[in-house]
């Protein structure tokens, strides 16, 4: 029995590791990169194909226009050029551009250099280690631009099989880093702003808790506490909503938060702090304090105003990471303040259209570099969102939670 | 507040709440429908073709002009510098060519505003004047926030439901706390079917698409990637094909949200105890084939007490 023992805290540690916010980053990033060869392995060369087909499609197409250019010119542009001739040959000039440019767009060959893929005077490959880390970064975090799309079987597979791993990964980082950067965030903020409330409030010990910056709150189901765990009806339905979003793991805080309004839970939870086998504490927020002190809704409202980020800051800090992006990529890329902010606003929102992509002009030298400061701006900027929804959802929660009182939809009695 | 819900409000709030959510919702669907097409259909429809046959009459001009210039000169040359007027234009032609072939009707305006407030996001309808992207921002703001809470709502309530319908079909779903325990394997299945009938549905509606191009496209849409490769009624001339994406990511997402609330008590908390089964299965396996003696008898105790 004994040597069962280290191999099974060892085992714990690994996981405990694993699941720490080093862990999950440094994997999402592993993630990202293995992503970025893995679908530049099975993209590239079915690039270079692509290009050397349409090429080969466009260039009889290009001749046989030159061809009936230079007939018309011949046939009509001769030395007597009356008018209606002239005519008649801008006519036919037109009619003949018209066909070219609607051959070219079909035939979608965009001029570049085949040959010279991948060589310091040729084009980049839209599939390079930077474009295969581009799109896996914005395949898991359901950006998704489509500016390039796997056009193998192969790559639309392995595609299908890297999201359905690499978005559950991404959102449970996402999850655990936006929790420890609110906490560190709250206490930050705490003590420029609220020093007078907070020594009020030091004597209640659960403030020290809350104030505590915990580790993965996803510990939450860990607990053996099936009661906590099953009584997921508690949700509120926002919570759900934010159970979607980026923020949140599939185990919620929100569970944690409204099971707290039950006073047993909420002191095993804080026995349990210390007990849990893996070390991870609960996350404690403010909301902790509603429970021990005695009050009604109005108080608590109260109690959270003076602890919980106002909504206006969170939305500034959202606006100025825009605002930042913006700027970046307007002077790098040359765009006009409209479309970097349209850029910014589009990617962090994972909608992600695509038509607006830094590094994606295959010309530009720079274009590699473009693409990875891209793909760091993204992630950077999912963590920060992830941040501030997590600042946010206390006072969402607790807005919602009027609104619904005001509305007859919750009786004011609260949930024992 | 759901068991607020539950053991005080009565059901009738509960279903006039979604019902005033929905409304709310498919209002502001239907109304930025109207918007984005009035901005991006009507008001700058004219400037991308009058861009285009701008600059076409420009690259005629430049032909008739060299053509002038090199009359008494050698054909080669004539030729090499039609060839670079050409290649002028074939790069006007690609820059142009996005705002060109966008057909703003009010279907594909439909998706498109869909396809932001759910963030899916494909990209086959952009905006591309200064006020439709401002418009794409403001309206998602508010969007995307209505959009989850109303996903957030139908979960919730299709989780009870599905709850409801099991208790009744299977006696034996039910746990000590009264609650339906659903398992992982059920909401997963659930995605997965309808994954695979989407596939079916769009192949089967869809000629140009092969199976696994179709099921490629359902999941890409649902999982709110949105890469927009493929976008069902993209292809053809006809409208009202838009909608049927419509439907199936709204419903889609809400079924999602209903698994997510079915596999959140469930999810980690199952994985956890996988785990733990793994790492003891693995330990057994290690110990039995171990050399030391001692280790191997106690893979056969771990065994025993696995029973």
């Amino acid at each position: 029995m004994g040597t069962q023992q280290p191999k099974d805290s060892c085992c714990k540690m690994i996981m405990k590791f694993l699941f720490s916010h080093i862990g999950l980053c440094a994997m999402v990033i592993l993630y990202c990169v293995a992503g970025g060869f893995i679908f530049e392995h099975l993209e590239k060369n079915n690039e270079e194909q692509i290009c050397y087909e349409s090429r080969s499609e466009y260039q009889p197409m290009e001749n046989k226009t030159i061809e009936s250019t230079l007939k018309i010119f011949y046939d009509l542009g001769g030395a007597i050029t009356t008018k209606s001739s002239r005519e008649l040959m801008e006519i036919q000039l037109r009619s003949v551009l018209e066909t070219f440019r609607n051959n070219t767009l079909a035939i979608g060959y965009d001029g570049r250099s085949c040959d010279l893929y991948g060589k310091p005077a040729g084009p980049n490959y839209e599939w390079s280690w930077a474009g295969g880390l581009m799109f896996s970064v914005t395949v898991i975090s359901t950006i998704g631009y489509g500016h390039i799309a796997p056009k193998t079987v192969w790559g639309r597979l392995v595609c299908i099989a890297y999201a359905v791993l690499g978005i559950p990964l991404m959102l449970l980082c996402l999850a655990n880093i936006g929790d420890v950067l609110a906490d560190i965030f709250r206490f930050i903020y705490a003590r420029i702003c609220c020093c007078g409330c907070c020594r009020k409030k030091k004597k209640d010990k659960d403030k020290v808790v809350a104030m505590k910056p915990s580790e993965s709150n996803s510990a939450g189901p860990w607990e053996s506490d099936k009661s906590m765990i099953l009584n997921t009806n508690q949700i509120p339905p926002t919570a759900t909503e934010f159970s979607r979003l980026p923020t949140r793991s599939p185990t919620d805080s929100f569970d944690n938060n409204d099971t707290q309004k039950r006073p047993g839970s909420a002191a095993s939870r804080n026995g349990k702090v210390k007990i849990v086998p893996l070390e991870v504490s609960k996350k404690n927020d403010p909301i902790v304090l509603d429970d021990d002190s005695d009050s009604d809704d109005d108080d608590d409202l109260l109690d959270e105003q003076k602890i919980t980020v106002p909504l206006t800051i969170t939305m500034i800090v959202i606006g100025g990471y825009i605002f930042g992006g913006a700027i970046l990529f307007g002077l790098w890329e040359g765009w006009d303040w409209l479309q970097s902010a349209y850029f910014c606003f589009i990617t962090l929102s994972t909608i992600g259209f695509g038509d607006v992509v830094p590094g994606t002009d295959f010309e530009n030298p720079q274009a590699q570099a473009q693409l990875m400061i891209g793909a760091v701006y993204v992630l950077f900027g999912m963590a920060i969102l992830s941040m501030c929804f997590s600042l946010m959802q206390d006072e969402i929660l607790a807005k919602a939670r009027w609104i619904g009182q005001k509305l007859g939809i919750i009786d004011k009695e609260s949930e024992e | 507040m759901i068991q607020g819900v539950r053991r005080h409000a009565s059901l009738g709030k509960t279903f006039a709440a979604l019902a005033a959510l929905l409304i709310i919702m498919f209002g502001y669907v239907l109304l930025g429908a109207t918007i984005f097409l009035f901005i991006e259909g009507t008001l700058s429809y004219k400037r991308p073709r009058t861009q285009e046959q701008e600059i076409r009459d420009a690259t005629l001009e430049k032909l008739v002009e060299l053509h002038e210039l090199n009359f008494t000169g050698s054909n080669t040359t004539f030729r090499a510098e039609v060839l670079k007027e050409l290649i002028k234009y074939t790069r006007l032609i690609r820059t142009t060519k996005e705002t060109e072939e966008q057909k703003w009707t009010y279907d594909a305006s439909l998706l498109y505003v869909v396809s932001l407030v759910t963030t899916v996001g494909y990209g086959n309808l952009v905006p591309t004047s200064s006020p439709g992207r401002v418009a794409t921002i403001v309206y998602s703001v508010v969007g995307i926030p209505l959009t989850l809470v109303c996903l957030g709502m139908m979960g919730t309530i299709m989780a009870r439901g599905f709850k409801f319908v099991a208790v009744f079909l299977f006696e034996d779903v039910v746990t000590e706390e009264g609650e339906a325990y659903i398992p992982l394997r059920v909401s997963l299945g659930v995605m997965f079917s309808y994954l695979f009938l989407g596939a079916v549905l769009f192949k089967s509606v869809e000629p140009a698409w092969t199976f696994l191009e179709s099921f490629y496209y359902c999941f890409i849409t649902l999982s709110t990637i949105g890469l927009g490769d493929y976008v069902y009624g993209a292809d053809s001339e006809k409208d009202t094909q838009f909608v049927v994406s419509v439907f199936y990511l709204m419903f889609g997402l809400s079924l999602l949200s209903m698994c997510f609330n079915l596999m959140q008590d469930q999810a980690l908390y199952q994985l956890y105890d996988f785990l733990s089964f793994a790492i003891k299965k693995y330990r057994e396996y290690a110990n039995s084939y171990s050399t030391d003696p001692r280790l191997r008898g106690q893979a056969a105790i771990s065994s025993d007490e696995t029973e």
